[in-house]
């Protein structure tokens, strides 16, 4: 025999754990260290029988309440309420169980679980809320006995029967889910993580580049974009975001592409990529460079590649990309020389030196640029996120002191020599490489790859990338990373999981709805059968489909009129008179029995007509449905008023 | 919510109540009811409660086309026939939120006896004559002697008082009061300073307590005469005509 309260104990404690886990990434230590105690607290407590007074937990409650309602501001309303949540959630488990409180448990832990969706709406929020609801469900109907009956126990068979009863629950609500996913709004954004954005120091990508401006850079490996195309080698995959032309001496900027800037024709593979970026509040698209041709988004190619959209966008996007694999972008009328050369009025001198050493050096922009290479690569750079040189003029220290830098310290000091130097230089800001997930068949490229690179225009052939920071000594080995293969592959799994969430979950619409329902009837209309053979499957198929209806239609014929009436008159008579019956009893037999006078009529009628042989009529059929009616109106009427 | 609604409504369908009441039921009296629920369906039923009578009795599992019994204790407060018509069947299943009952017809017909009240019984001597229970209409074989009378012809020979008779004209008889074995006619109406309740009552007690000492008894009332006789379904016939005095 099991006991009731055990279940019911089991049940809540999981329940608590579903609403707990996927919360854990964004509690205090505070609250990630009293829930684990409270639970296994409450585990012993529920064992031994021994707890202390309900007043502890309640001036407990009451503390907590207190420490973080000082925490809350109008800046940080979700975090404190959500630890509370936890807070109050582990007080409750480690007090006394009343049903009400288990009812408490429940509620709770539901509310700690739907808040994880402020913070995060990836695809395990799905299968907690699946395991969280069965889990709820079951513990209302286990809880309903305990109220019952706190001392029942039920043997295994039973609390079977019990708690498949109980999973019909559960079952038969995953269509009607179905049902309100296809018409409830939705939202496509973690709502908090997403309103939040602006208070957060940026990490990854950025609009602008300032190297020098922290001593380390953070490892934040959250994913950016997913884009489903061909597999490429890692070194050409440059996925362009922003170039930024503007060096005010510490920061490199976006400002307007002169006009007149012709782009030619480029060649090169073609390259068609699908993208899928994770929602963010950047204006700029990514694809891989150089992309030619953007569909699916509203958003507009800017004359140096650039492509951007008119505001931040309000839902989850995804787009279609050709992209011409090339170093090079041919410019048919050239470019406005006097705006890619200007330098900020104070340059480093040494910088400024070097500079102008090597443009006076180089015949042409192309030595120059391979100088400038040379120089580069003499100096030993390293690749480095760590010790990183701050200061008035980090670039200075970077190219003569420290000799340490990552992209930024790279792409900046190159660009800043090289139009000393007389070259026309801008930087573009982008990521560099992707982790093919080959269960899904897209790139994840993800914050740490953000990367800064730098484009030359050399006359006569166009602007041409340039990598710096493929200078440094260390730099190959950059984008790799060490991971168990058994973890990968986990996680390849878990990613993809996520990207079919976002594909037919998160950024399901009314288009979608509408293209799915246009792409059925168009491919309906697209049945397209050989000539012949059409005629062919016509005469197979009215045969196939008779003889599938011939069953149905037996069964509907296999009771005569008159049988089905007879069947409902004695399930009448059964229940108005309480009178057995077997298919022995006669008509007649029973009306004696019963004694009354509709009865009578009805068995007169009845058997006058098919105990002669003789069909019913329709007046007889309708007279007698009108008694067999009136019956069961007596019927109703006599267990109303007894 | 709404299937939680859909599954709270199936529990409590395709279930039949009925009682099983003893023969016996006196007014007032505990007396040990089984109500037996049946469940037609293809679904189990669960946490069931039937109020029948102002008692519940409680189902935690109802079997798939099973059924249960459960015995309760049942007091009867009126004397007479009663009819028990429906039994209430509630359950809080699926989830506790809301208790749905329905009625389920058992249309069970009772007859529910005087209470036995206890008061002295012919026979047993001292409290006979204070008593006045017995009518004159009760004589006897084989008790004491109540009076002397002239014979009628139709008395047993035994009974004739010789010595007296000697003494006077006509034959004089011994009347004896009855034993315990001679049959009884208990005439309720007559019985004196009482109630017809506490009559009834009597009645009732005296029938039981006769018929278990084997006292052949009969019954006078309402100008009916029911014959004596020991048997148990006799005894149940004249507790019921007790029961049902003075209600048709």
């Amino acid at each position: 025999m099991i006991r009731i309260r055990a279940v019911l104990d089991i049940l809540g404690y999981g329940t608590a754990l579903l609403g707990f886990f996927p919360l854990c990434p964004y509690l205090d230590p505070l609250s990630l260290v009293v829930f684990p105690a409270a639970f296994f607290a409450g585990i012993a407590a529920d064992r031994t029988g021994r707890r202390p007074a309900s007043w502890v937990f309640t001036g407990a409650a009451l503390l907590f309440f207190g420490y973080y309602f000082l925490q809350f501001h109008r800046d940080n309303l979700v975090g404190p309420a959500v630890n509370l949540l936890v807070v109050f959630l582990a007080v409750r488990l480690a007090g006394e169980k009343t049903p009400r409180h288990y009812l408490q448990i429940f509620a709770l832990s539901l509310f700690a679980l739907a808040s994880s969706s402020l913070f995060s709406l990836s695809a395990a929020f799905l299968v907690f809320l699946m395991v969280m609801l069965v889990l709820i469900a079951f513990a209302l109907v286990i809880l309903t006995f305990y109220q019952a009956d706190a001392s029942l126990s039920v043997s295994r068979p039973g609390l079977g029967k019990i708690l498949s009863v109980a999973a019909i629950m559960p079952a038969g609500a995953v269509p009607l889910m179905f049902l309100f996913f296809a018409i409830l709004p939705r939202t496509q954004y973690p709502l908090w993580g997403f309103l939040n954005v602006a208070g957060k120091k940026e990490v990854g990508f950025a609009e602008s580049v300032r190297p020098g401006s922290a001593a380390s850079i953070g490892e934040a490996r959250s994913i950016v974009f997913r884009a489903t195309c061909e597999r490429l080698p890692q070194n050409e995959l440059y996925w362009r975001g922003i170039v930024l032309n503007t060096f005010d001496g510490s920061t490199w900027a976006r400002t307007a592409v002169p006009a007149g800037e012709v782009p030619g024709a480029v060649r090169g593979h073609v390259v068609r990529q699908t993208i899928y970026p994770e929602p963010s509040r950047n204006r700029y698209l990514f694809a891989l460079d150089i992309p030619r041709q953007v569909k699916g988004v509203r958003a507009f190619l800017a004359t140096d590649f650039v492509l951007g959209l008119p505001s931040v966008a309000a839902k989850r996007l995804k787009y279609d990309v050709v992209s011409i694999i090339s170093r090079t972008i041919p410019v048919s009328r050239g470019i406005d020389s006097a705006f890619y050369l200007r330098l900020p009025p104070r340059v480093p001198e040494r910088m400024l030196v070097l500079g102008r050493r090597i443009g006076e050096r180089g015949k042409d922009e192309g030595e120059k640029v391979r100088l400038l290479e040379q120089f580069y690569r003499a100096q030993r750079l390293d690749y480095a996120t760590k010790d990183l040189p701050v200061g008035d003029d980090p670039l200075d220290e970077f190219l003569f002191v420290e000799k340490r830098g990552h992209c930024e310290y790279f792409a900046s000091s190159f660009a800043v020599l090289l139009r000393a130097a007389g070259v026309p230089a801008r930087l573009v800001g982008g990521y560099l490489g992707g982790e093919y997930n080959d269960i899904g068949g897209y790139y994840v490229v993800s914050d740490d790859m953000a990367h800064v690179w730098v484009e030359a225009y050399i006359t006569g052939r166009g602007w041409i990338q340039i990598d710096p920071s493929s200078f440094a000594a260390n730099f190959a080995g950059r984008s790799e990373r060490l991971h168990a293969r058994f973890m990968r592959r986990l996680q390849m799994y878990a990613d993809a999981l996520n990207y079919y969430w976002n594909l037919s979950v998160i950024s399901y619409d009314l288009d979608r709805q509408l293209q799915v329902i246009t792409a059925a009837g168009s491919s309906l209309k697209g049945v397209a059968l050989p000539g012949r053979l059409r005629p062919a499957l016509l005469w197979w198929l009215v045969p196939l489909v008779a003889i599938g209806l011939i069953p149905a239609a037996r069964t509907k014929r296999r009771f005569s009129r008159e049988e089905r009436l007879v069947a409902q008159f004695l399930a009448v008579a059964r229940k108005r008179f309480r009178v057995e019956t077997t298919p022995a009893t006669g008509l007649l037999e029973l009306a004696a029995a019963i004694g009354n006078p509709a009865v009578d009529r009805f068995v007169a009628m009845y058997c006058g007509a098919v105990y002669r042989d003789r069909k019913l009529s329709s007046d007889e059929l309708r007279t007698l449905r009108h008694l067999i009616r009136t019956m069961n109106a007596d019927r109703r009427e006599k267990e109303r008023s007894s | 919510m709404a299937l939680s609604g859909v599954l709270g409504w199936l529990n409590i369908r395709g279930l039949d109540a009925r009682l099983d009441v003893p023969d016996e039921i006196y007014r007032g009296l505990d007396t040990l009811v089984t109500v037996r629920l049946a469940n037609r369906k293809r679904l189990p039923s669960f946490l069931l409660t039937a109020r029948v009578c102002g008692t519940t009795a409680s189902f935690h599992l109802l079997d798939r086309r099973g059924g249960e019994r459960r015995a309760v204790i049942v007091r009867f407060p009126e004397r007479g026939r009663t009819h028990i018509a429906t039994a209430e069947i509630c359950s809080p299943f699926p989830v506790n939120f809301f208790v749905r009952c329905t009625r389920l017809a058992i249309d069970h017909q009772v007859v529910v006896f005087p209470a036995p009240a206890p008061c002295p019984v012919a026979g047993d001597g001292a409290h006979a004559a204070e008593s006045g229970l017995l009518s004159t209409a009760i004589k006897g074989y084989e008790g004491e002697m109540a009076k002397i009378s002239d014979y009628s012809g139709g008395e047993p020979l035994k009974l004739i008082h010789w010595r007296l008779s000697a003494r006077h004209e006509a034959l004089k008889v011994k009347e004896l009061t009855a034993t315990a074995q001679e049959p009884v006619v208990l005439d309720v109406e007559a019985f004196a300073g009482r109630d017809i309740e506490g009559n009834l009552a009597c009645a009732a007690f005296m029938v039981n307590r006769l018929i278990r000492t084997n006292h052949p008894v009969g019954l006078r009332l309402g100008g009916r005469l029911i014959a004596p006789a020991v048997s148990r379904p006799h005894r149940l016939r004249l507790l019921g005509e007790l029961a049902v005095y003075d209600q048709d």
